[in-house]
């Protein structure tokens, strides 16, 4: 791996969410921390993979990141420009440099659009293309993604989970980004389809160059399409290393006991591992100390009253636990 | 469906494509006119459109006029839909009570659906105490019959809206505010208007509250659609399919209403002349003289059950799903 500039790094990242109210008017309202205190960078042509179960901020990063949700607080640098100090109307003309691929493909598709439109909608917002070059760009742009371009007027119900992700990913590759985010853009499709859409994110981010951030919470594709992996907790990265040594060596009790849920762990040279237990907390109201103290089989006094910080474990690896400062405690 | 259809047209269409793109309004305009039945609705309704509009014209006689030697006519060659009590031409009558319907339920329903689309939008879009309050209206408004409703605004208001045309026929010296026939719409559009808005405010706010939340909006967002993109090219799309059709369909409620207050005596007053109003008054002769009431009633019949047709298949035109190909 050589040393690219980064394309997009995240600082601090803290995107919180007013809950519920609490008992009585006075008293406000409780805050959903959805994400809290991240940071990661992306360097040129690198994917990073982020996963972690269902409702632990990741979706909420991809927003923050785009602007989408606007982050509570932390810097979001996308080719060295912060993008939450920018008002909506300078922000505009840069999100053409990065693009979504989102979960469901049926809800992010306009029912009343014609997938060309769709498709070309990025072009005409950003004004790229006159109304000649549009038609072209949209017809290489579907036999890109591999859709028949005489399919143009139809509408996304004519279509398969498969072919709307395909639209999906040509919209968000209309306007050349250097930079996609895939938010779990295979969890919505059938086993069979998703090895395709898989396969075509890879072939399509070579052929690009493309800077990548894949969501996911399927371990097999993010080992598959990463360079990186940052694994999230509760709002929080608890570890993050170059993909073969998380994979070889997990360090935070969390991503081992991840791991050990993908069936057939044999990458674990036979160790015993923990399995997870219990549910994951509210967000609402997370546990003091370390947010996995909870559920966590390794558990000791301190996890419960101070908060591990992400540190080196080795060069690229970082992980957030107790255990790892202190070495008569080999997990 | 299998792996290797999935990257593969799913049926023989050509890889290169010669027709033109095609939107959204060129398609439901193009599934519209496939319709029969919406199609012949519209005829049905244009054509008495036509007829309400060049009443004076088409009319034979005078529709105040009084003939007093054909009292009671059946229809025949010179009263085609036959004469009533007072000897006035039945057809010219339906004719000019066309011509009240059609402008009443045009106000109301424009009326109805003006103040709905603003409320309802209004209130999705700018939720906390706006919301609450507007909700709160509207469910009030909705929770008392209809009709009972209007007929109770009309006879309220009615003094009111008499004060109010007397003031500005004083101010401006226009007769139309000091003509009778005039008051009764206005009492009547008022007191329809009044109980119609809430139906289309309720569909408007929970059309746009479940779009807001859609996925689509957020991905035409994170392509860089400014508030005014997401508004024409999604928001409206999405919205005004229901709106339009609901707007078809409460033309005709309006219709239906207008002839129901005029039929308790609450509507159109006469000279005025009212489908309803007729009704009503040929009530006592519905034995001997049926057709007094068959031709208005016909005529309403006929203008709700196109409306409906219509309403039907715009329905369909504007979901692409309904489509067929």
């Amino acid at each position: 791996m050589t040393t690219q500039p980064e394309v997009l790094s995240v600082h601090n990242l803290r995107t919180h969410f007013p809950g519920p109210a609490l008992g009585l008017p006075w008293q406000g309202r409780t805050t959903v921390r959805a994400v809290d205190d991240v940071s990661f960078s992306i360097s040129h042509g690198h994917t990073m993979g982020l996963v972690g179960e269902s409702g632990c901020g990741k979706s909420t990063v991809a927003r923050s990141i785009l602007q989408l949700v606007r982050p509570t607080s932390g810097q979001v640098l996308f080719e060295g420009i912060d993008l939450c100090k920018l008002k909506p109307k300078a922000l505009a003309p840069l999100r053409k440099q990065m693009q979504i691929i989102f979960q469901d493909p049926y809800a992010s598709l306009d029912p009343r659009a014609t997938i060309g439109f769709t498709i070309g909608e990025g072009l005409l917002i950003h004004k790229l293309v006159n109304e000649r070059d549009l038609r072209q760009r949209v017809a290489d742009l579907m036999l890109m993604v591999g859709l028949n371009p005489a399919f143009e007027n139809r509408y996304p119900h004519e279509f398969s989970g498969g072919q709307r992700q395909r639209v999906g990913i040509a919209r968000a590759l209309a306007t050349n980004p250097k930079f996609i985010i895939g938010d779990e853009p295979i969890s919505a499709l059938d086993v069979s389809i998703q090895a395709q859409i898989i396969n075509l994110l890879r072939d399509l981010r070579a052929r690009l160059n493309l800077t990548m951030l894949f969501i996911s919470h399927d371990l097999r594709a993010v080992r598959y399409l990463s360079d990186e992996v940052a694994v999230m907790y509760l709002g929080k990265i608890v570890e993050c290393a170059p993909t073969d040594l998380l994979f070889k060596q997990p360090a935070h009790p969390y991503t081992q006991a991840l791991l050990n849920s993908v069936p057939k762990p044999r990458w674990v040279d036979g160790r015993q591992i923990a399995e997870i237990k219990g549910e994951v907390p509210s967000p609402l109201n997370p546990p003091s100390g370390c947010y996995f103290s909870t559920r966590c089989p390794h558990v000791m006094p301190r996890c419960k009253q101070e908060q591990p910080a992400l540190v080196e474990v080795q060069a690229g690896h970082k992980a957030a636990c107790f255990l790892l400062n202190d070495v008569s405690h080999p997990i | 469906m299998s792996a290797e259809i999935d990257n593969q047209p799913t049926d023989s269409a050509p890889l290169w494509r010669t027709s033109k793109p095609r939107t959204f309004w060129s398609d439901a305009a193009h599934s519209f006119s496939r319709n029969y039945t919406g199609m012949l609705g519209l005829l049905i309704f244009v054509l008495l459109l036509l007829a309400a509009i060049f009443a004076n014209q088409i009319a034979p006689y005078d529709y105040l006029a009084q003939d007093w030697n054909n009292l009671l006519k059946p229809p025949n060659a010179n009263h085609l839909m036959g004469t009533d009590e007072l000897g006035r031409d039945v057809f010219s009558r339906v004719l000019m009570g066309a011509r009240t319907a059609f402008l009443v339920a045009l106000c109301i329903s424009t009326i109805s659906t003006t103040i709905g689309l603003f409320a309802g939008a209004l209130s999705a879009l700018l939720g906390g105490w706006v919301d609450r309050v507007v909700v709160w209206i509207m469910d009030a408004l909705l929770s008392f019959p209809s009709i009972w409703l209007a007929a109770f605004v009309s006879v309220v208001t009615r003094p009111t809206i008499d004060s109010l045309t007397s003031g500005l026929y004083a101010s401006t010296g226009w007769a139309m505010f000091q003509d009778r026939v005039i008051f009764s719409y206005l009492v009547v559009i008022f007191a329809i208007g009044f109980v119609a808005w809430p139906y289309m405010g309720r569909l408007v706010r929970s059309q746009v509250l479940s779009l807001r939340e859609k996925e689509f909006i957020e991905a035409a967002r994170a392509l860089g659609a400014g508030t005014r993109w997401v508004t024409i090219r999604h928001l409206i799309p999405n919205v005004l399919g229901s709106v339009i059709v609901t707007f078809t369909l409460s033309f005709g409620n309006a219709m239906l209403y207008e002839s129901s207050l005029s039929f308790l005596g609450i509507g159109i007053q006469p000279p005025g002349a009212s489908w309803g109003r007729m009704i009503f008054e040929a009530l006592g002769r519905l034995r001997a003289q049926p057709y007094l009431i068959i031709m208005p009633g016909l005529t309403l019949s006929l203008v709700v059950l196109s409306l409906q047709f219509v309403g039907d298949a715009l329905n369909d035109a504007l979901n692409p799903r309904s489509h067929s190909r």
